[in-house]
């Protein structure tokens, strides 16, 4: 009859405690419902041209957890980079990034170098590495960067920055009026998003 | 009377836009937009001349008021092939000045130049010809001028090697040979004020962040009553920021009456995409080479600074300070420049300036500051 009860109340602790101990932490950073936006900086040759561009902020949601596990993705809207020029513009998107075809450009994390045992907490980060996948101009590979996140009680102010070889992308080098666009390209992103816990099963 | 002569430009100005005249040269400017090299725009390592298809897209699109999509080509309707840049500059003044000996109105003849530089694999070949207006011409030969000509190997994307004639890197490049920088130290003077481009062999070094110009100057000896400068140059600058400039320029000079060395920094920093600031100062070291064992030394120096905010698109707000003594132990070589004015670039092809300045210019006699005005309207083609 004792075994019978502790097993009972064995099996009902279990039964209660299981639910929560199943489950990690697990944050969301909402870039659909961020502020932000987006930089490219290239070198135009010869004359050493800067070409600082803008876009839109990207979107998407991004998920990580304090069991370590990332996950999500942001795109971002090709239609909306702009170079200052409206020509140069227009070559870019038309020519060489071919925004009809390809719309957009989606980055997919899949590690990130801030400790799991920030989730949820407040703090400020320098130059935290992450990695993900880059698809675009139909064409995904394995890109690396650094961000800098500020992490408050409701919301994340990020800036990341990475750089790409355009020819990776079989995109061809651009050339317009006589300047050549260098093969890389240095890409920043600036959001200000919403953060909210979610419960994740393991 | 000034209200006169302000009512004259006015119509002038008028007159500019219904007629579309205008402007060309370097636009060291320009910086605030992240344009740090002269190259961007020009085929010359020290700007202005011909212009690069860069440099007529940005005309169109950055430097200009308003523009019609192809209105940046040579000539408005000229499609040169790859391998040619055409260009060309009209440019003249009216100016105003009521000073306490005399107030007088006059137009100025600047330019008149036709250009091109054709692209052959690693070379550039580039040559000016035009039109002057010579005090005393003696044959219709006098009348013609080629101010530049050159030829200009790239052996890298940032390496060159050019010559020809042309002006010695030195300084901010600017068409304004006016300014108390160029006047005053008689560099870059065009002829026939001064003694014009020199012929020279140039080294140019064109980075992302750093540039270097190291020129041998050979002076005139296509004519050798001139006496223009042979020595060297050097100017060293770097690149802060994306939208900011400074640099050092070095140069020596000697001929048969003086001996020179001239140093001096100078800046071209955007604050914003609107607002700059272009400065230069250059002191001087001049050795007259007046008899044997007698060599003084005069010590001098002038300065120019402009601050300009563009309000519209192409159209900026200028404020001017200049400030020379070209010898440090004679007060009367005391020169003082305050002016405000616009300066704008409604469509490509044009350009036009119309400042107030109050001067004062010891040398002249003038001890008190005195009314200056100018209209300067420029045709890039």
């Amino acid at each position: 009859m004792k075994l019978q009860k502790g097993l009972f109340s064995a099996t009902l602790a279990f039964l209660i405690a299981a639910p929560f101990a199943a489950h990690a932490s697990q944050e969301k950073i909402d870039f659909d419902r961020a502020t932000g936006s987006s930089a490219f900086h290239a070198v135009g040759r010869p004359s050493a041209i800067k070409i600082n561009g803008t876009g839109a902020s990207p979107k998407g949601v991004l998920t990580w957890g304090d069991d370590g596990r990332v996950g999500g993705s942001v795109t971002l809207d090709l239609s909306s980079l702009d170079t200052g020029i409206s020509m140069r513009t227009n070559h870019m998107k038309e020519k060489y990034l071919e925004a009809g075809k390809f719309p957009q450009a989606k980055l997919a994390i899949t590690e990130l170098g801030i400790p799991a045992t920030n989730v949820s907490k407040e703090f400020t980060q320098e130059n935290a590495s992450f990695k993900g996948n880059l698809t675009l101009h139909g064409v995904t590979k394995p890109v690396s960067g650094t961000l800098r996140i500020e992490h408050h009680a409701k919301n994340a102010v990020v800036h990341a920055e990475f750089t790409v070889k355009i020819s990776d992308y079989s995109i061809a080098i651009p050339v317009f009026a006589g300047i050549t666009v260098a093969d890389e390209v240095n890409i920043a992103v600036d959001a200000n998003a919403p953060v909210s816990l979610v419960a994740a099963s393991k | 009377m000034i209200g006169t002569f302000l009512r004259l430009f006015g119509l002038l100005g008028l007159g500019f836009l219904l007629f579309g005249e205008v402007p060309a040269f370097a636009y060291p400017d320009m910086v605030r937009h992240g344009y740090t090299n002269c190259t961007s725009c020009h085929v010359s390592p020290t700007g202005g001349g011909t212009l690069t298809p860069y440099g007529r897209q940005l005309s169109r699109e950055v430097l200009s008021t308003w523009a019609y999509e192809g209105e940046e080509k040579p000539a408005y309707f000229i499609n040169s092939p790859d391998w040619l840049d055409l260009g060309g500059d009209y440019r003249s003044a009216y100016y105003y000045e009521n000073t306490p000996k005399l107030e007088q109105g006059q137009y100025q003849f600047m330019q008149l130049d036709l250009e091109a530089a054709a692209n052959y694999k690693a070379f550039t070949f580039d040559a000016s010809a035009g039109y002057q207006d010579p005090a005393a011409p003696n044959t219709a030969r006098d009348y013609l001028i080629s101010r530049t000509h050159y030829v200009m190997y790239h052996a890298t994307d940032q390496l060159a090697l050019r010559f020809g004639r042309f002006f010695p890197a030195y300084g901010i490049q600017t068409p304004n040979h006016a300014l108390l920088i160029r006047d005053t130290l008689n560099i870059h003077e065009p002829e026939p004020l001064g003694d014009g481009e020199s012929y020279n062999l140039e080294g140019s070094y064109i980075g992302d962040t750093y540039n270097v110009l190291v020129t041998g100057i050979f002076g005139r000896p296509d004519d050798p009553s001139v006496q223009r400068d042979i020595g060297a140059s050097v100017v060293v600058s770097r690149a802060l920021g994306d939208s900011s400039k400074v640099g050092l320029s070095y140069l020596y000079g000697t001929n048969d009456l003086q001996k020179r060395n001239v140093i001096g920094p100078y800046g071209m920093l955007g604050f914003t995409q609107h607002f700059y600031l272009l400065t230069e100062m250059d002191f001087q070291a001049l050795t007259l080479k007046t008899a044997p064992g007698y060599n003084p030394v005069e010590w001098g120096m002038a300065e120019t600074s402009r601050l300009g905010y563009e309000i519209v698109q192409g159209l900026n707000f200028i404020i001017d300070q200049e400030f020379a003594r070209t010898q440090f132990a004679n007060p009367n070589t005391l020169e003082q420049r305050y002016g405000a004015g616009i300066w704008w670039f409604p469509r490509p092809h044009l350009e036009a300036s119309l400042e107030y300045q109050q001067r004062q210019n010891k040398g002249m006699g003038y001890s008190d500051f005195y009314d200056y005005i100018y209209f300067l309207w420029h045709i890039y083609i």
